[in-house]
């Protein structure tokens, strides 16, 4: 892992496009609950996705030249600062054990219905550690090569997919109930942008610090509004009672996608586009991880590590949500909560104490 | 000095350049070569072709009866792809998934049903096992969610072993007939997709495909033809809808049913004209309303039409004829229509139209107060019927002088 290489403000805004671009267009789970009244969810999390970005740019500011792995010991003190920081590394893997997962049982429900999850999982998994082995900076181009190709994908899909269109997706207006869009607003943020904690310990690494958070914020729009629109575009062309039955509501809508007559099936060229932006899901989590892994255990060096790391992945989330039911169970009942404090508390309390600590250094100057 | 350490430097980043580059070829190849080992790599020289599935259901054993017409992929047959051989596998079980795995594990080929385009249900099935059915459509990710569920009468393993009119193999011949209904609008042809959002909406009933056979006019050979609908309500086959109702349907549902469809219809003028022309569904809307608790509707279409026979010298260049020509088409068409609307709340009884959905998208509220009586309410609805036609064309002649 090269530990000082810079990328730019945009690459980090596309890293975090590609984060929630690839992962969260496949359960669709809040469109299922909300449907019509999905935008809702989309509004509060991109409103919230952003004040926690402000928050983390904030904080990041503050020290402009420390990681923020080192701002958490400057404001919380080294044990309390290595506690909070621990509870993220186990809320980190979770995730990237069920982004594993996720992707595995995608693949073995859809396409591979007779290969073995853990053989998936150990072939992205030995994908995950290689770009976690050659660092940052290549993540950061390759992403930049791939989000073209995927946007150009997502178009076609949108071009082809008019034809079916056969409902107002939008009607009728507000009709879900005040539990239902609470449920599905914090479904929809802990999947996206409560992740922003994980962006804030690749922040340091940006090049103009001033601009992350007009190319973070612009990133929260641009994905925010792509949700929107694969949830229209799946619950138009679908039906409200399909999209509620299917298991993969948006690679129904895909498969719909068809040349001519005959030209069908290329669902699986998006399909590829996807995987790969899901993986750059998973590598940044596995990135972070050894990141912040290394500030723990005050192991300068984490190279000789990636690969104890990669296996660690691999063996947590081989064993991790075996069944089905488990991860969807897991996905919408105790992630969101288990989630809370190390990817919304945890920035909260960070960018209080440094603006306490400000108003106390202007006070004592 | 500093130049040379510039190249040096260069030199570095190349090499390490190099390094990455074999290392990402290395891990490519390996990843290639992991490929051959997964379970799901299917020769193709063990496949066969699966391009239209029969279901049927026995209701004195409780068991289905699942029966494939395959085909083999054209490169491993030994004949030409026109004269392939397709054969007929069946078997029984206790659900539909015993069934097909009997059917499948009794045949010397990989049964690969991605381009499968028809499931053929029984009359039986469609009556008293549909849930069943349709789940397992619905589960099974190779059941490609674009295929269309279509009810035949009788056993539907029966009729795959009919031939078809044009001599071509059955699932070729029926998607055809689907591509052609353009031409009279008289199916349904509803995909799995279309059907199981239908399927779950307890207010209403829809239509979807019916299979019927016939006696060919030029043999004696009994053939299959797609016309009307089959009517299912309450996750059961209902009833069947004859073609002209079909029409009437496909004229009201979403513009993807009427887009493509121009039907020919034969007028008959108050002067003694009798023409024949072709209509095209311009625009169709449904408007309604809740009044003390009773709903309402106005059922608005437009035409635009081309006229393309007549029995005597007209004028159609004459914009009086052209309008006395519309008003009588108009007519014809808005007694057609209330004909089968009639016939759909009267006779059937059954929300085939999707009444429901329109008050519960365009008035929530109201909806929520006659929802309990829908099914009574229903049959109740005065509907208002508003044709509009315009002949836009009349061809390449204004009228033939009669010389007699």
């Amino acid at each position: 892992m090269k530990v000082r290489e810079k990328i730019s403000h945009l690459q980090l805004g596309c890293l975090l496009f590609g984060y929630i671009a690839g992962f969260e267009s496949l359960f669709l789970t809040e469109t299922k609950l909300m449907k019509q009244d999905v935008w809702i969810a989309n509004v509060f999390n991109i409103l919230i996705g952003i004040a926690l970005l402000g928050i983390i740019t904030y904080v990041q500011r503050q020290f402009p030249g420390y990681k923020m792995t080192e701002i958490c010991d400057k404001l919380l003190g080294k044990w309390l600062s290595k506690i909070m920081l621990f509870i993220y590394l186990l809320s980190n893997l979770e995730s990237a054990s069920g982004g594993f997962r996720a992707v595995s049982m995608f693949y073995t429900t859809v396409i591979l219905p007779n290969t073995r999850s853990d053989y998936l999982i150990l072939i992205y998994a030995v994908c995950s550690t290689y770009a976690v082995y050659i660092g940052l900076g290549t993540l950061a181009r390759t992403n930049l090569i791939i989000i073209p190709f995927f946007l150009i994908g997502f178009l076609a899909t949108c071009l082809f997919i008019i034809p079916e269109i056969q409902l107002n997706p939008f009607l009728p207006q507000l009709q879900s109930s005040k539990s239902d869009i609470a449920i599905g607003s914090m479904h929809l943020f802990t999947f996206t942008f409560s992740q922003l904690i994980t962006f804030g310990f690749l922040m340091s690494r940006v090049e103009n610090m001033k601009k992350i958070f007009t190319s973070c914020a612009i990133a929260i729009l641009m994905s925010g509004l792509y949700l929107v629109m694969i949830s229209y575009l799946t619950l138009s062309s679908l039906g409200f009672n399909y999209v509620e039955t299917s298991t993969y509501p948006f690679f129904s809508t895909i498969q719909l996608v068809k040349l001519g007559e005959y030209l069908e099936r290329i669902e699986i060229l998006l399909i590829g586009l996807w995987t790969v932006l899901t993986m750059v899901n998973i590598i940044i989590m596995q990135y972070v991880f050894t990141l912040v892994a290394g500030h723990v255990l005050a192991i300068s060096k984490m190279k000789p590590f990636v690969l104890a790391i990669g296996l660690l992945f691999f063996v947590h989330a081989s064993k991790s949500y075996i069944r089905t039911a488990d991860h969807f169970t897991y996905g919408t009942k105790i992630y969101p909560i288990s989630s809370l404090l190390p990817c919304v508390v945890f920035p909260v309390v960070l960018g209080l104490i440094t603006l306490i600590k400000k108003k106390g250094n202007i006070k004592a100057s | 000095m500093c130049q040379g350490y510039n190249h040096k430097n260069i030199a570095v980043r190349i090499g390490n350049s190099l390094k990455n580059f074999v290392r990402f070829s290395l891990l490519c190849l390996c990843c290639m070569s992991l490929a051959g080992c997964s379970p799901d790599v299917n020769e193709i020289s063990d496949i066969a072709l699966v391009t239209a599935t029969a279901i049927d259901y026995n209701a004195d054993t409780k068991k289905y009866t699942f029966s494939a017409f395959c085909v083999m992929p054209s490169n491993t047959s030994q004949e030409k792809s026109s004269t392939l051989t397709p054969w007929i596998s069946s078997a029984s079980g206790k659900t539909p998934l015993d069934a097909a795995r009997k059917m499948r594990s009794r045949v010397g080929k990989n049964l690969i049903f991605q381009h499968n385009k028809f499931f053929i249900i029984s009359e039986s099935a469609a009556k008293l096992s549909l849930y069943e059915v349709m789940d397992y459509l619905t589960r099974k990710r190779e059941f490609r969610i674009s295929a269309y569920p279509i009810i035949a009468p009788g056993q539907a393993s029966d009729i795959l072993k009919l031939s078809t009119e044009s001599g071509d193999m059955l699932p070729n011949d029926l998607l055809g007939q689907v591509r052609n209904n353009k031409l009279s609008g008289q199916i349904k042809p509803l995909t799995i997709k279309d059907f199981v959002d239908l399927f779950e909406n307890p207010n209403r009933g829809f239509v979807s495909g019916r299979l019927k056979v016939k006696s060919s006019e030029t043999s004696d050979k009994k053939i299959l033809f797609l016309n009307g609908g089959a009517v299912i309500y309450k996750q059961k086959f209902a009833g069947w809808l004859e073609g002209n109702d079909v029409w009437t349907l496909n004229a009201l549902s979403g513009k993807k049913y009427w887009r493509n469809i121009e039907f020919n219809e034969v007028i008959n003028s108050n002067d003694g004209l009798e023409f024949s022309a072709l209509f095209h569904v311009k625009e169709s809307k449904i408007q309604g309303n809740i009044q003390n608790g009773s709903p309402r509707l106005s059922i608005y279409l437009k035409f635009s039409a081309s006229v393309e026979d007549l029995n005597e010298e007209t004028d159609v260049g004459d914009s009086g004829v052209t309008l006395q020509m519309e008003r009588a088409a108009s007519n014809y068409l808005e007694k057609s229509v209330e004909k089968s609307l009639k016939h759909f709340q009267k006779d059937l009884k059954i929300d085939v139209l999707g009444l429901s959905d329109y008050y519960l998208q365009y008035h929530p509220a109201a909806w929520k107060l006659i929802e309990k009586d829908w099914e009574s309410l229903y049959p109740m609805i005065p509907v208002k019927v508003h044709v509009a036609v315009q002949f836009e064309k009349y061809g390449m002649s204004t009228s033939i002088k009669e010389r007699l």
